[in-house]
């Protein structure tokens, strides 16, 4: 569970995290409906760590992700940064969180005030924290305007004037300003051209190098994910169904659903012979309202079994710190750890 | 779909409650003394307080007001300040004529205003178009008493295609309710235009086209459902506006509904003849806004589930 | 233009110099600029690009259901030998759903969100089919069995929004499918879907394409959607086609400095660039601006002096198979004129 540049305390820390929300008001309130968006997530992110959530429609992971920033409150559950508890933060050490953890946006077309110009926006956040003079806030936007690679007289213009890609670019410049430690980035490229997208990411990487960021990554492209995260949290129906280094969980993945959610993505290779049919995943994505019981993905599983159906699985950690929930599922068969001089790995 | 509409009888019951309090505070509020006109203007002092008391009106306001809602619930409105009858009488005797009236206009705003309007989205930006348009413009701008007049008199009286002061037949009903209807027709015309102009642009409406659907089918089949729910929802709303506009109208073409028995009691300071008609008609038009809601919900059924 | 000697019937559908423009308050965009290509019955086409690049312009055109502002400025498309450029409605409405039909990106906005869905694939079946109602709702419960909607005879009663995205997407190929059209557009059809639910759909539509020996015309911006499930890819980009050729082809040698540039630009879910992603700089055109030359060169690493003045003719790119054309003046393999 560790990287490379680490220290004790995880900057971020999801402890059992769970957020509902009350659907019920559709009925008058006669049947209490409760929809459970996150049911009972734990994980960490260590300081410099680029963990990526990654999910389908329902699994949570952007609810997760503004959690974590605290635009929810937990049902039950805790979420900390740097061992606060967010939650519970209020007046100026919530400013001061607020300072510290900022998020990017996923559509740059709506994320945008159109009646602002972009120096406006990107100086909100400025002065919302009381920055400092009206010409140091100025000194800093044009700052963050080379940060992200557009040119200072952007500063002027409104958002109509600018592409998808350079809006994203002002919604990032925007989210550094107060130079925080750590960002959620929710969707950052999804709603980007393809040839724009590898520019953002690029520069998400080299951002996140340059300023020391820690970050947590929502996606739901897994080409994406494997080329920015250096860890990767797998959700489903708002739990998590396994989450560990990047290269082991692209490699080996062990839990079901991510091994149906590699194979789902098709290559951009003729000659590797994808066929849809391959996914064998059965029927829909269940609703999270009503999500099935035992091991929420045991309906569509192909591996299922009759324990699936009944028991929620527990989450088990292997040795190498991967994490996974499933039944079926053991260190044996899905870790390779070179320096585990233990008994050979079964095929 | 029981449940959408016991939430909505819900409401109506709600609202009906929040009018009588309303009247209610009106009629408490009323620099018109009931206990000085029941005692009559020469009585003395202590005549004056037996009539408070008598009136009920030295209790504190809030049993006042449970006072008041007791008669209500029990169909008594009070007694008219002129006549002395009861006032729930007194209206009902009335209601007959404004609401065929109200018929009436209804139908014209729907007969003329909707294929109108239709006709102006499907021929947008067309001469046809443009003259729906600034018809309709006329329409809306122009008072209903000034429309009501001229019709009046040239209808009636240059032209004298209808009958002149009767208010008994078919014809007869001809004119009021071509005032009461045409600016609601305008208004009409307008917004299903608009609206018509909305769904036209939709996927689904071009997605028709693609099956190889006439457009007379795309337009009967797909495009009126989907944009009549705005229109629904305003006839409902409309009958309230009615209810005003009656008011005016049964003035100018002297018909005898509840409108002109309210205008009567407004200049004679006959308050629960006022407060009288104020509830009927403001529960009428919750009664009308529900039915226009559940049809509404069974025109378009993902109402059901907001 | 590919030229063909013989006028074959046997071709689905054969596109020829079509061009389509949208009038704005701004001004005029072409949105397709002299685009030819041809299908054969049964063979999946894959046609892609990114926003703005006149992709979705053409599916619209197919149909003949550009909107107001749009006309088909000129060319010819043959559906099956019939011109479609200047039909009369009758011969439109007539081909539609028939001959020729369309699945869209949002199912959502595609269906009648106030009539069950029965109806709605009923409606194709007795416009173009004339049969009874009965023989229509019996014919419509296959269909949905065959996209694999599970308790179809329950579902017929069904509205748009009481479906989930993948179901509704299965039924708006019902829809498409009802009277058995020998040519399918899917302009990005699994875009707004999850990625599991997306293979499912796009196994469903390579299914239905073999069993009914149906031309396929996948419009998308996923190279790997294209790679997996087309024959033959059409890249498009600024309105017009910069290359065109076999799926094995273009992804084993793009000639085009912009399919090269995408290919490259591409993070990948089976192997890792440890390194800046190569990238295309700037960003796709929003088509009003009318330049000489060629339209990609403020992106072009290639770009040589020609490349300013003449607008550059898709034709065979050299060394490649026949089928194999790239409108690009350089050789990118050698970085030197092509011509």
């Amino acid at each position: 569970m560790s990287s490379d540049r680490t220290d004790q305390t995880p900057l971020v820390q999801v402890d059992d995290l769970a957020i509902r929300f009350d659907v019920s008001a559709r009925n008058w309130g006669l049947r209490s409906r409760v929809f459970r968006a996150v049911d009972g997530i734990s994980f960490e992110v260590a300081k410099g760590e680029s963990l990526a959530l990654v999910g389908e429609s329902g699994s949570g992971k952007t609810t997760t992700g503004r959690a974590i920033l605290g635009l929810y409150r937990p049902a039950s559950g805790s979420v900390r940064f740097d061992g606060e508890e967010v939650s519970k933060l209020s007046g100026p050490a919530l400013r001061h969180f607020r300072r510290r953890a900022q998020m990017i946006f996923q559509d740059p077309y709506a994320s945008l005030n159109p009646r602002m110009k972009v120096g406006a926006i990107i100086a909100e956040p400025l002065r919302a924290h009381g920055f400092g003079s009206a010409s140091a806030r100025r000194e800093r936007v044009t700052e963050m305007l080379r940060l992200v690679g557009l040119p200072p007289d952007a500063a002027n213009r409104f958002p109509y004037a600018f592409s998808g890609g350079q809006r994203q670019r002002i919604g990032i410049a925007r989210a550094l300003a107060l130079s925080p430690d750590f960002v959620v980035a929710d969707e950052p490229v999804s709603a980007l051209d393809v040839s724009v997208q590898a520019q953002i990411l690029n520069l998400l990487a080299q951002l996140r190098e340059e300023l020391s960021l820690t970050m947590v990554f929502i996606a739901h492209n897994l080409a994406v994910v494997r080329h920015v995260a250096s860890r990767v949290a797998v959700m489903y129906l708002g739990e998590l169904v396994e989450i560990g280094t990047r290269d082991d969980v692209f490699a080996r993945p062990a839990h079901p659903y991510t091994r149906a959610l590699l194979r789902a993505v098709p290559p951009p290779d003729p000659a590797a012979g994808w066929s849809g049919a391959e996914v064998s995943l059965r029927g829909d994505i269940p609703s999270p309202i009503d999500p099935p019981p035992g091991c929420r993905f045991h309906t569509r599983c192909p591996e299922a079994i009759d324990i699936c159906k009944t028991v929620v699985p527990q989450v088990q950690t292997f040795p190498s710190g991967r994490k996974v929930a499933c039944h079926l599922a053991s260190p044996e068969k899905y870790d390779a750890d070179p320096t585990d001089t233990g008994p050979p790995r079964r095929p | 779909m029981t449940r959408y509409i016991a939430g909505r009888l819900g409401w109506a019951v709600l609202v009906v409650f929040a009018i009588t309090i309303i009247t209610f505070g009106v009629a408490f509020l009323s620099p018109v003394d009931p206990a000085r006109l029941y005692a009559g203007l020469r009585a003395t002092h202590a005549e004056y307080e037996i009539a408070r008391r008598q009136l009920g009106l030295d209790h504190p306001i809030v049993v006042q007001y449970w006072l008041y809602l007791k008669r209500l619930l029990h169909g008594n409105l009070g007694t008219s300040y002129s006549t002395g009858e009861p006032v729930l009488r007194l209206v009902l005797s009335r209601l007959p004529a404004t609401l065929e009236l109200a018929a009436a206009g209804l139908l014209v705003e729907v007969v003329i205003g909707l294929p109108l309007g239709v006709l102006a989205a499907l021929k947008w930006q067309g001469p046809a178009d443009r003259i729906v348009l600034t018809g309709s413009l006329l329409g809306v701008v122009v008072p209903q008493f000034v429309l009501g007049f001229v019709l009046l008199y040239l209808f009636a009286y240059k032209i004298p295609l209808f009958p002149l002061g009767a208010t008994d037949s078919l014809p007869a009903l001809v004119l009021p309710a071509l005032a009461l209807g045409l600016p609601g027709a305008a208004w009409y015309a307008r917004m299903v235009r608009s609206s018509v102009l909305n769904v036209l642009g939709e996927d689904f409406v071009r997605n028709s086209r693609a099956k190889g659907l006439s457009e007379w089918s795309v337009v009967t089949r797909h495009v009126m459902r989907n944009s009549v729910g705005p229109a629904v929802t305003m006839i409902g709303l409309d009958f309230g506006i009615f209810l005003g506009g009656v008011l005016v109208v049964e003035q100018v073409f002297g018909w005898p509904g509840i409108g002109q028995q309210a205008w009567n009691a407004i200049t004679a300071n006959d308050i629960p003849v006022v407060l009288g008609t104020v509830i009927v008609a403001a529960t009428a038009v919750v009664i009308f806004n529900l039915v226009a809601d559940i049809v509404n919900a069974l025109l378009d059924p993902r109402i059901k589930y907001s | 233009m590919m030229a063909s000697a013989v006028e074959a019937p046997e071709n689905a559908l054969e596109v020829r110099g079509l061009s389509t423009v949208y009038g704005t308050a701004r001004g005029q965009i072409v949105a397709v600029r002299d685009v030819s290509f041809r299908i054969e019955p049964g063979e999946a086409v894959g046609i892609v690009g990114e926003s703005g690049c006149g992709k979705t312009a053409i599916a619209l055109a197919l149909l003949g259901l550009l909107p107001r502002n749009g006309r088909i400025a000129s060319g010819q498309i043959l559906l099956r030998g019939t011109e479609l450029v200047g039909a009369t409605s009758k011969v439109l409405r007539d081909l539609r759903g028939r001959r020729i039909a369309m699945v869209f990106q949002d199912s959502m906005t595609s269906l009648d969100p106030v009539m069950p869905i029965g109806r709605q694939i009923a409606e194709g079946i007795i416009t173009h089919l004339g049969v009874s109602k009965d023989d229509a709702r019996r014919r419509a419960i296959e269909l949905l069995e065959e996209v694999g909607v599970p308790d179809p005879v329950k579902r017929l009663a069904s509205y748009p929004h009481q479906l989930s995205g993948g179901l509704r997407q299965r039924v708006a190929i019902a829809v498409a499918l009802a009277a058995d059209p020998d040519v399918l557009v899917a302009d990005e059809p699994t875009t707004a879907l999850d990625v599991t639910i997306q293979a499912q759909i796009l196994d469903l539509l390579e299914r239905e394409r073999r069993r009914r020996g149906m031309a396929l015309i996948l419009i998308t911006h996923d190279l790997g959607v294209v790679a997996s499930v087309t024959d033959r890819v059409l890249v498009m980009y600024a309105g017009r086609v910069v290359e065109l050729g076999t799926t094995a082809e273009i992804f084993a040698d793009p000639r085009h400095p912009y399919t090269l540039g995408l290919l490259n630009s591409m993070p990948r879910v089976e192997s890792v660039l440890d390194r800046e992603l190569p990238t295309i700089p700037g960003s796709p055109p929003s088509g009003y601006d009318e330049r000489q030359g060629c339209p990609f060169i403020p992106r072009c690493s290639f770009a040589i002096d020609t490349c300013r003045r003449v607008d550059p003719p898709l034709e065979p790119a050299a060394g490649g198979g026949e089928a194999h054309q790239a409108a690009c003046l350089v050789d990118t393999r050698t970085r030197r004129s092509a011509r």
